[in-house]
């Protein structure tokens, strides 16, 4: 159970004060409601090239690090097609340095044109790093437009192609940030041994001079249907063939989002599971395989990936994921397996609870699903599903019509 | 309403103390030590038994991480299957790592189910089997991962690094070549097992709700003879082999990237100036606002990230810089980094960029004793040498007092452009 507290300023700032009296580390983070998802589909990778920027200096305070640095601070970031957040970790005696950081960058940015140059280089080379110099690296700038044909998950959140990053100007930076960054698109969760009354003094004192801003009303177009089997055959210099099975799913708010959760648990999740028994172990044809699910707010998907043993046919491969794939959607769990993955996810609910910028991170993004309370909820919901609710969740998802397949060979 | 100042940062403290959670060291019956950290606020723990049982002890590669890793594929009692199911139904983790010196098996569970998980782990302490069907697999899945790692320009460079600062035959360089996962036989893990894998070679570590039935728990099924090894454990020793040639280049012509590693053997933990050289690396390279992230990242946009590490390991010590830039500026990023040793070398570093990286690392130091499982991490790691927290408390005392000019010498003791091994894989 975590206990908070929550208010809310005229500005529609909503802030979150999670106590936890046994840290020395005061956690702060800061949600904001914008990611890849609300991109230009002519600009991508904006969301993730503007997490960048926010270090590039505010209006205020030219770098962002420093200040942070000298205080004894770290702090970090990250984008994915839902939302940015940006967070921290300062000893508690000197909090204050977090919220003046935060505050200014949330009030208005430098706008440099230097640090606009060097963060298109940076995230070029990221690009490069991380999906184009791996193996096995784009496979995500694959699926993604393979799956969704409509929807703006269909790029990733590094963006559809280097020209976008490449393209970017300080005037879209400016219509960026006046457009997503802003006190009523943001939550701020504060955790450590903190009080209410201090932090909403210090709230009030750094953020509610920022006006309140008119924000991008979001837009999705929704993703039709899936009604006809897709797949994607690709050749790379890599060692080893890889296959990847995408299904479309239900969102994040949607009641099944457990049930599938748990599904994809009893599939993949640790050696005992029915994936790593039955094709690493017995029928040794895959290296690696995993089910998970994509876990987004929008509609996600249900995937199965895995890389192939050297000599190991394709086809064979995919049969065999298949023949899992038909029992599970035939024939009812065994209840041990059930009770089992309910027993890991209640485990690992405790052990994410110790850490305090974890605990942080997730009232944040619990609010942002509608309610940070639902943090308390989520046991009992994993705890409701049943069986029959797997059986009838895979017989949904698990149909040839709503699969998309990406067949990696390694080049001979 | 009063003005409020955003230009300047609001007052701060500087940190002077950091409060640690005490560790109470105590052995068990028969001898085996045992370090508490009784702390944190959810009721888990985590149990550490750690051998010295790395590649140190083993006199053919992989035997040492494969022994290690096969500990949970069957025992004289359950089959890899049932010990699977048992973690997985508990939802304990258990995982098991090896490096150069040591092999560690680590729990994690909740206090509730500390009896039936514990008794799985007695079991593979005490009673793994090793089917020869299961070092088969491993081995397959080893030898594929160790060839996708191959084609990652990054991972060549340090393996290659590795080499030639310790040479081939050192356990430090991790040589492997494909064949050697096909050497690997059944007789060679039951041999090492026997070796190293007994109460007078194992240490427990325990963080969380460690209350008195846990350790109690522990005492009944850790704490008798019957896991005692055969014979004394002899330590090997070994040379070091470097290589004469100091700039090595490995051409992928396919690459948009180079890997860079570019650094040298050096002191470790046991060694006076290694806290200072620690703090020297720290404004080289070792945080964000290092100066060569600065420089060939924020200045220059040549790369994601570049970083610097000084490496402490029981026997020897590493220092390297590391980063993958753009193909194209590859040499010129090379260039900078050189440059960026050279101003160590010849100006002082100023006092306020001296004051914040102090300040950065006392602000590390809290977040490295921040709850129960992170001050194990950092207990463990003096441990091995043998070093109790007096070791920390000294750190904290030198890094508050070390000076610019301590930085200029060690600079220029540690840092001799010629003493170090260039290591480029990509494009030149």
């Amino acid at each position: 159970m975590i206990e908070f507290s929550k208010f809310t300023l005229e500005n529609g700032l909503k802030v979150i004060v999670h106590r936890d009296q046994s840290t020395p580390i005061v956690a702060i983070n800061m949600l904001y409601n914008v990611g890849a998802k609300d991109e230009n589909p002519e600009k991508t990778g904006f969301a993730h090239l503007f997490e960048h920027l926010m270090f590039g200096g505010s209006i205020n305070i030219p770098i962002y690090d420093e200040p942070l640095q000298i205080v004894g601070g770290d702090n970090n970031a990250f984008t994915n097609n839902d939302i940015t957040n940006y967070y921290l970790t300062l000893p508690k005696a000197n909090i204050e340095t977090g919220f003046w950081l935060e505050s200014d960058r949330m009030l208005s940015l430098a706008f440099s044109e230097k640090s606009l140059d060097v963060q298109r280089n940076v995230v070029i080379e990221e690009f490069k790093q991380r999906y184009l110099n791996q193996p096995y690296g784009d496979i995500w700038l694959l699926l993604r437009p393979l799956v969704y044909k409509v929807h703006p998950y269909q790029w990733a959140t590094i963006g559809k192609e280097i020209s976008h990053i490449e393209n970017a100007t300080i005037e879209d930076v400016k219509e960026f940030f006046y457009q997503h960054y802003a006190p009523n698109n943001a939550i701020m969760v504060v955790a450590g041994d903190v009080t209410e009354v201090e932090i909403r003094k210090l709230t009030e004192k750094w953020f509610s001079p920022i006006p309140k801003r008119k924000v991008k009303k979001r837009m999705l177009p929704q993703e039709p249907k899936q009604n006809e089997y897709r797949e994607l055959k690709v050749e790379r210099d890599v060692p080893f063939d890889s296959i990847t099975m995408a299904y479309h799913m239900c969102g994040r708010m949607h009641k099944d989002y457990y049930g599938y959760d748990l599904l994809s648990d009893i599939l993949s999740n640790g050696k005992s599971s029915i994936l790593y028994q039955k094709l690493i172990k017995e029928k040794r044809l895959f290296a690696d395989i995993d089910a998970y699910i994509s876990g987004s707010i929008e509609a996600g998907l249900f995937i199965i990936s895995g890389t192939l043993h050297g000599g190991v046919d394709m086809k064979i491969a995919k049969n065999a994921i298949q023949e899992i794939i038909d029992e599970i959607s035939t024939k009812k769990v065994n209840p041990e397996d059930l009770i089992k993955v309910k027993n890991k996810t209640e485990a690992n609910l405790q052990f994410s609870e110790i850490d305090v910028l974890n605990k942080a991170m997730n009232l944040a993004h619990f609010e942002l699903l509608g309610n940070a309370n639902m943090i308390n909820e989520e046991i009992e919901k994993y705890q409701k599903v049943n069986e029959k609710d797997i059986l009838r969740l895979a017989k949904k998802v698990f149909v040839k019509e709503n699969c998309s397949t990406l067949y990696y060979y390694a080049k001979k | 309403m009063t003005f409020l100042n955003r230009a300047n940062t609001p007052k701060y403290k500087l940190i002077d103390k950091i409060n640690i959670n005490k560790v109470s060291s105590d052995f068990l019956s028969n001898k085996t030590p045992i370090h508490v950290i009784n702390a944190g606020s959810q009721d888990v723990v985590r149990i550490d038994f750690l051998f010295s049982a790395g590649t140190w002890y083993a006199d053919k590669p992989i035997v040492a991480s494969a022994t290690n890793s096969l500990m949970n594929e069957g025992t004289k009692k359950h089959s890899s299957f049932q010990i699977a199911q048992h973690f997985d139904f508990y939802g304990a983790y258990i995982s098991f790592s090896t490096d150069n010196d040591f092999a560690s098996i680590s729990v994690l569970t909740l206090n509730k189910n500390i009896s039936p998980v514990l008794s799985f782990v007695e079991d593979m302490i005490k009673n793994s089997v090793f089917p020869e069907k299961e070092l088969q697999m491993y081995t397959k899945k080893q030898k594929q991962k160790f060839t996708v790692e191959s084609t990652k320009v990054k991972t060549l460079s340090r393996r290659k690094f590795k080499e030639v600062i310790y040479g081939k035959a050192h356990p430090y360089a991790n040589y492997l070549e494909e064949c050697d996962f096909d050497n690997v036989k059944i007789a060679d893990i039951k041999k090492f097992f026997t070796k190293v894998y007994g109460a007078d070679n194992c240490r427990i570590f325990v963080a969380g709700k460690a209350h008195d039935g846990i350790i109690k728990e522990i005492e009944t099924r850790f704490g008798k003879n019957d896991w005692m090894l055969k014979n004394k454990l002899l330590v090997p020793s070994y040379n070091f082999e470097t290589t004469q040639e100091r700039i090595i280049y490995i051409e992928k012509t396919d690459a948009v990237q180079s890997a860079l590693q570019i650094g040298k053997r050096t002191i470790n933990k046991l060694h006076e100036d290694y806290m200072g050289l620690q703090v020297l690396n720290t404004i080289l390279g070792g945080y964000f606002g290092s100066r060569l992230m600065a420089n060939i990242r924020e200045e220059k946009g040549y790369t994601y990230g570049i970083g610097s590490m000084l490496v402490s390991l029981k026997n020897a010590g590493y220092f390297v810089i590391s980063t993958e830039v753009g193909a194209d500026v590859t040499q010129a990023a090379i260039k900078e980094i050189y440059l960026e040793i050279k101003k160590l070398q010849e100006n002082l570093v100023s006092a306020k960029e001296l004051q914040l990286v102090k300040n950065y690392i006392l602000g590390e130091f809290v977040r490295m004793f921040d709850g129960p499982f992170a001050t194990l991490d950092s207990y463990r790691a003096i441990s091995n040498y043998n070093l109790g927290y007096e070791y920390y408390e000294k750190y904290i005392e030198t890094v508050k007092h070390i000076t610019a000019k301590d930085m200029l010498e060690l600079a220029n003791k540690y840092l001799q452009q010629n003493s170090f091994y260039e290591v480029t894989v990509g494009k030149k």
